[in-house]
């Protein structure tokens, strides 16, 4: 190799050993990918792979009164795995996050269907509007829907005044839907955007050749459109569903005790109940579940794409 | 002609994008199994008028009948056309099998039908064992052949093509040409060629429709546009031309004679053609149609002296450009390199002669 043998020269050692790096740099793009690479796995390891392990070794200590064994046991997961209790949350937590990201993905894919398609001037501008609920806070938009969804609510109040309902309705905050609710406008930007970004990208002679082959609006969007945004779909939903799933914020101000979810469990472990290898242990299982769950779409995604493209 | 060799038949089409006017009064008939090219320079309109026939673009005025039925109402996936777009508009997510199966699906054919159809359109574009590639694993040329193929696998009556070849190189260009040409011979389909380019226009055509400015000027064979062009404009898209500005000298009954001042040489024009040019005509006269001499010709009519100004070398033909006596005309003869040859070396600024025949000249209106 170039390199050993400028690294092997006698004359000005230094500079050559240098000037090979160097050329080494830009001759091996696999390399100059790793070097640029650094900085972002050093933080990710540090912040992300190391305390996972940590939490993966806390899960399986055993707290006792005030006090850990340290003897290395599966005993959290049993308990998760048995106990009623943590599995109907886990269960709820993850059927709730795909209520959300459904309702998201469905009613997102419109909106950005319209916009790669139908907006043509002033693109940017309806970008902005759209998620121009995420320039607040996270909280605030989650107040907001007890807001609208009260008990003294603007819908109660809204549906009193013109009459259609003379008490208010009780079932609209506190309760799964309004979970399902808040977390699906919460994230909607998280799966429009990438659904809007992979329609945008699709080559608009594309369709006019699908039309000239005798495929009708229907048949077009099935076997042209849909498999060409499936990677934006796939994108908005991991991005959406996974951060839903450990949520804890939303379900604590806006659920009721039937829509308690998983990371209010886990949030419960590592304060008030203080029983922190039981809480890394519902953590990894919610993380092995979100995993199952995602792989599993995919290939039925993988399938469906395969199915109607066809 | 009658209904039954008319293919598509294009009635007054005019098309408006707000206020450009795309194509203005279009009136064409194409025949049934004929090569037929829309030909004219970028902007012309042929896109449009190709999209009105396939039925992406509704016309603002006017009619389209395909195969005798009129197609106004009808939507593209149900016209009995298909199209190679420009840039081949490949299907990514499919592989070239499932792109060029792609519009089988309504014919419900049966697996091993549909495999066999699709292998047989691979080896009509030469491409078998092709069927797993994906879209961006072809060439240019490859792709242009699978956008042949998804079309063709249908049996369309007619097949439009916008500039298949313009994003080839020229020696693949002009391979795909002969390809196209044989193609179309072997299975007999109206083809519909969109080209700026005059060259394959009259190589591969049966007839052409010359557009300019969104107006088609002349409709004719490939030797009858370059021979009998109708307008000064069509004249000088379809290969080269000189021009010589010309008045009416005698008129009698049905025709009339005109001559370029100066020069010993006249033309007769019915008078019906005179009318419809006006008083401003020029006299037009292809490069090839002129011969070059060093000495002066001894038939005195149709000749003139000038000085040659320049000689180009271009390979097969020699072309030489040659500024008339007493006018700032310049005038371009070619002739073939080896007649070029026999003349021997004249050098630029030497006194040379021209002569043609009564029939080369082509009387023109000047609009
Ligand atoms: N969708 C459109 N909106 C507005 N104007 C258009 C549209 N499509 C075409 N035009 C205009 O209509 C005219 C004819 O366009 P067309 O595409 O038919 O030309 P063309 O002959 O195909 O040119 P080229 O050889 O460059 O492809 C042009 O002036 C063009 O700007
Ligand atoms: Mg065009």
């Amino acid at each position: 190799m170039t390199v050993t043998s400028e690294l092997n020269a006698p004359a000005g050692a230094d500079k050559t050993a240098f000037a090979g790096l160097r050329r080494l740099f830009f001759q091996n793009e696999s390399l100059r990918g790793l070097v640029l690479l650094t900085p972002t796995l050093v933080i990710l390891s540090i912040t992300v792979i190391v305390p996972f392990l940590l939490m993966g070794a806390m899960s399986l200590w055993t707290q006792i009164g005030f006090d850990y064994t340290d003897d290395w046991s599966f005993r959290n997961y049993g308990i998760i795995l048995t106990e009623p209790l943590y599995t109907t949350l886990l269960l709820r937590s993850l059927g709730m996050s795909m209520a959300a990201t459904l309702v998201t993905v469905m009613l997102a894919y419109p909106m950005a269907y319209f916009l790669a398609f139908h907006v043509q001037k002033n693109k940017l501008i309806w970008l902005i509007i759209i998620t121009l609920p995420f320039w607040t806070s996270y909280l605030l938009r989650v107040f907001a829907w007890r807001v609208v969804l009260g008990y003294e609510g603007v819908i109660n109040t809204g549906l009193m005044e013109i009459g259609l309902i003379s008490e208010p309705l009780s079932f609209l905050l506190y309760s799964k839907s309004a979970v399902i609710i808040t977390l699906a406008h919460a994230w909607a930007a998280f799966a429009l955007l990438p659904i809007y970004v992979s329609l945008e990208k699709i080559d608009k002679s594309v369709l006019e050749a699908s039309a000239d082959l005798g495929e009708g609006p229907v048949m077009r969007f099935l076997r042209v459109i849909l498999p060409l945004s499936m990677p934006g779909v796939i994108a908005g939903t991991f991005l959406m569903f996974i951060p839903t799933v450990g949520d804890y914020v939303t379900a604590a101000l806006v659920g009721g005790p039937d829509s308690r979810m998983i990371g209010n469990l886990i949030e419960l472990q590592f304060g008030t109940v203080d029983n922190w290898p039981m809480g890394a242990a519902l953590a990894i299982t919610m993380i092995i579940s979100i995993t199952m769950v995602g792989l599993l779409f995919m290939v039925l995604s993988r399938l469906l794409k395969r199915w109607v493209a066809a | 002609m009658t209904q039954d060799e008319t293919m598509i038949s294009v009635r007054n089409i005019g098309k408006r994008f707000g206020s450009v006017v795309a194509v203005e009064d279009a009136c064409f008939d194409i025949r049934r199994g004929e090569f037929f090219s829309l030909l004219g320079a970028s902007g012309s309109g042929k896109t449009t008028v190709l999209r009105i026939m396939a039925g992406f673009e509704a016309a603002t005025s006017g009619a389209i009948f395909i195969d005798g039925r009129q197609m106004d109402a009808v939507p593209p996936h149900q016209r009995p056309v298909n199209m190679v777009f420009q840039n081949y508009a490949i299907f990514p997510h499919l592989n070239v099998a499932d792109n060029i199966g792609f519009g089988l699906r309504k014919l419900k054919l049966d697996p091993v039908e549909r495999r066999r159809r699709i292998d047989e359109m691979l080896e009509l574009i030469k491409l078998p064992g092709f069927g797993d590639r994906l879209a961006d694993q072809l060439s240019g040329g490859q792709r242009q052949r699978v956008a042949l193929a998804r079309a063709l696998v249908l049996q369309p009556k007619v097949l439009l093509l916008d500039e298949p070849l313009g994003a080839l190189d020229k020696q693949l260009r002009e391979q795909m040409q002969v390809e196209l040409r044989a193609l179309q011979r072997s299975i007999g389909v109206t083809f519909v060629l969109v080209t700026h380019d005059q060259e394959e226009a009259l190589t591969l055509s049966d007839r052409i429709a010359v557009m300019a400015d969104g107006r088609v000027l002349q409709v004719d064979t490939p030797a009858g546009l370059y021979e009998r062009p109708c307008s000064r404009q069509v004249a000088g898209f379809v290969g080269n031309m000189n021009f010589l500005p010309a008045r009416v000298v005698s008129q009698d009954g049905g025709s009339a004679r005109i001559d370029v001042p100066g020069l010993q040489t006249t033309c007769s024009i019915s008078a019906e053609r005179l009318a419809r040019f006006g008083s401003d005509i020029s006299l037009a006269i292809r490069p090839e149609r002129m011969t070059l001499h060093r000495e002066r010709p001894a038939d005195q009519a149709n000749s003139v002296s000038g000085v040659l100004h320049d000689r180009m070398y271009l390979g097969e033909r020699t072309q030489f450009q040659v500024a008339l006596d007493d006018r700032g005309t310049t005038i371009a003869v070619s002739s073939s390199t080896t007649v070029a040859e026999r003349l021997g070396s004249i050098d630029p600024g030497a006194q040379v002669w021209l002569s043609w025949s009564e029939e080369a000249l082509i009387p023109l209106g000047n609009d």
